[in-house]
């Protein structure tokens, strides 16, 4: 196989990727640590659309090649169809510790190569144990049988906001409160753990901090995990949450060790609360933003499914995602990668590709999304997207019933933005109703 | 038209249940894919086509 040249994006060095690119450079004296991927600019022109630069990104035809915060070289699919080839190879590989994995921070290199790897950093066939022993916890049914309980929490919250003075922060008072609450549930957590893994998010979100405020998070969590589940363990009957599951069918029989159970609940937790807070506060923001979108909605509560669907494809709040390291020679359209070579397949420029969405950057609660990658693609699929899309659903309607005329307190311009955040999201967002 | 599957590609991701529910279904006992029409009728083949294409694991698929 040959490999065709390429046309480059604009101002991208020509360079061959550094033979040392799979080391984490984090102690590299050219590393600048507050830039997340130099070459790109990350600057949104639009608070809600993706950088003008993914688009230029995409005018040529196939891969790009773009220089990282350590000087390291990668290839970017920009394009929804080679988003989706990359992501859905068996060729490609999600372990950290791979040649030419891209890291798209210092802190996310440190967080990665220097914490516990859990299933989302493992490939087949380590990968399949895990993802096949969580699967029938996290089935369609399931969660739609957990709607009410999604439901009453929701409308707690919508009381919560009815009650406070205005304007109200719709972050701290509503969108980080739902996925909490609704982890909490679903995975057995008590209130009194909401806390520590609302911090471990934080700390573990922000690619422009420390990767140390990350790791010290990371424990406290990890013993706090540690202390509940062998409070649960010593219960003859702990429950029908996912940790009373994990205790009876895997820890109980031997199938798997604790401080794999112990990792995996970390993980759900870790992972399905900011970015269900982000995509609630921005699926907000496009609402209010196009109020006649949320007067249809309003006006047809049939429409939530599909809504949610455009939601999660407008806002792609995992911005920096997915990277990928090749196992193999692998052609990717006409380009060849090479094994070693690292990929950073990015869904935010997969759902604004207007080959596959026409007039990507208008929110169209009416067109068909449901292929948007906002939950990636191939094994690695989010394993929460059926809770995912159901908590939005029972939100957005909730707003749309009890908050017919929410707006936003100051101009969508001044709201200030996680812009180096891994999960895009408005720090604070001040509303009206 | 007619659905095959692999359910040893399956990760039990749920979007052909969420797609295409009266062709698709989940095995309560391990959240694995089960085809509830194997020859789907004709009002069912578009969101059975759909789930096809949605399937991330490429577990589904339509054979001869």
């Amino acid at each position: 196989m040959q490999a065709h040249p390429r046309p480059k994006a604009p101002n991208m060095p020509a360079s061959p990727i550094p033979e040392d690119s799979a080391s984490c450079p984090f102690h590299d004296g050219r590393s600048d640590k507050s830039a997340v991927i130099p070459d790109f600019q990350i600057l949104r022109e639009h608070p809600l659309n993706p950088p003008g630069q993914l688009n230029l990104l995409r005018q040529g035809k196939g891969l790009s090649r773009v220089r990282l915060w350590d000087g390291s070289e990668t290839w970017v699919a920009a394009h929804y169809d080679d988003v989706r080839e990359v992501l859905g190879s068996p060729a490609f590989s999600t372990v950290t510790k791979r040649k030419g994995y891209p890291f798209v921070s210092a802190q996310r290199c440190d967080v990665l190569q220097n914490g516990r790897p859990n299933f989302t950093f493992m490939d087949a066939p380590e990968h399949t144990r895990f993802r096949r022993m969580l699967a029938r916890m996290f089935t369609v049914d399931r969660f739609a049988r957990m709607r009410p309980a999604i439901e009453a929490i929701v409308e707690a919250r919508c009381d919560a906001l009815e009650n406070s003075p205005q304007p109200a922060d719709f972050i701290t008072t509503f969108a980080h409160e739902i996925p909490v609450r609704v982890l909490a549930e679903l995975v057995g957590v008590p209130e009194e753990g909401i806390a520590l893994f609302l911090q471990a998010g934080k700390s573990r979100f922000d690619l422009s901090g420390e990767a140390a405020a990350s790791h010290a998070t990371g424990e406290v969590l990890w013993s706090y995990l540690d202390r509940l589940l062998a409070e649960r363990e010593a219960l003859p009957d702990p429950g029908e949450n996912v940790m009373g599951q994990l205790i009876t069918q895997q820890l109980r029989t031997g199938q798997f060790e604790r401080d794999e159970l112990i990792l995996v609940i970390n993980q759900l937790l870790v992972a399905g609360f900011d970015t269900t807070a982000a995509s609630i506060a921005i699926g907000t923001l496009a609402f209010l933003t196009n109020p006649d979108q949320f007067a249809l909605l309003k006006a047809d509560t049939a429409r939530a499914e599909k809504a949610v669907h455009e939601v999660l494809r407008y806002a792609t709040v995992l911005q920096f995602h997915a990277s990928r390291a090749a196992k193999e020679d692998v052609m990717i359209g006409d380009q060849l990668v090479r094994e070693g070579e690292g990929v950073l397949a990015l869904l935010l420029a997969a759902n604004r590709d207007p080959a596959v969405f026409a007039e990507p950057d208008r929110f169209d609660i009416d067109r068909d999304a449901a292929h948007h990658m906002a939950f990636s693609f191939g094994i690695h699929q989010c394993l929460g997207q059926s809770l995912a899309r159901l908590e939005l659903q029972v939100v957005f309607l909730a707003l749309a019933r009890r908050f017919p005329g929410l707006h936003l307190g100051r101009p969508l311009e001044e709201i200030d933005f996680a812009v180096q955040g891994l999960a895009y999201t408005p720090n604070t967002m001040p509303v009206f109703w | 038209m007619k659905i095959g599957t692999d359910v040893h590609k399956c990760i039990g991701a749920g979007q052909c249940v969420t797609a295409a529910p009266a062709v698709f279904a989940q095995n309560e006992e391990d959240g694995m894919v089960i085809v509830l029409q194997d020859q789907p009728q004709a009002d069912s083949i578009p969101a059975a086509l759909a789930a096809i294409r949605l399937c991330p694991a490429r577990a589904i698929f339509e054979r001869d």
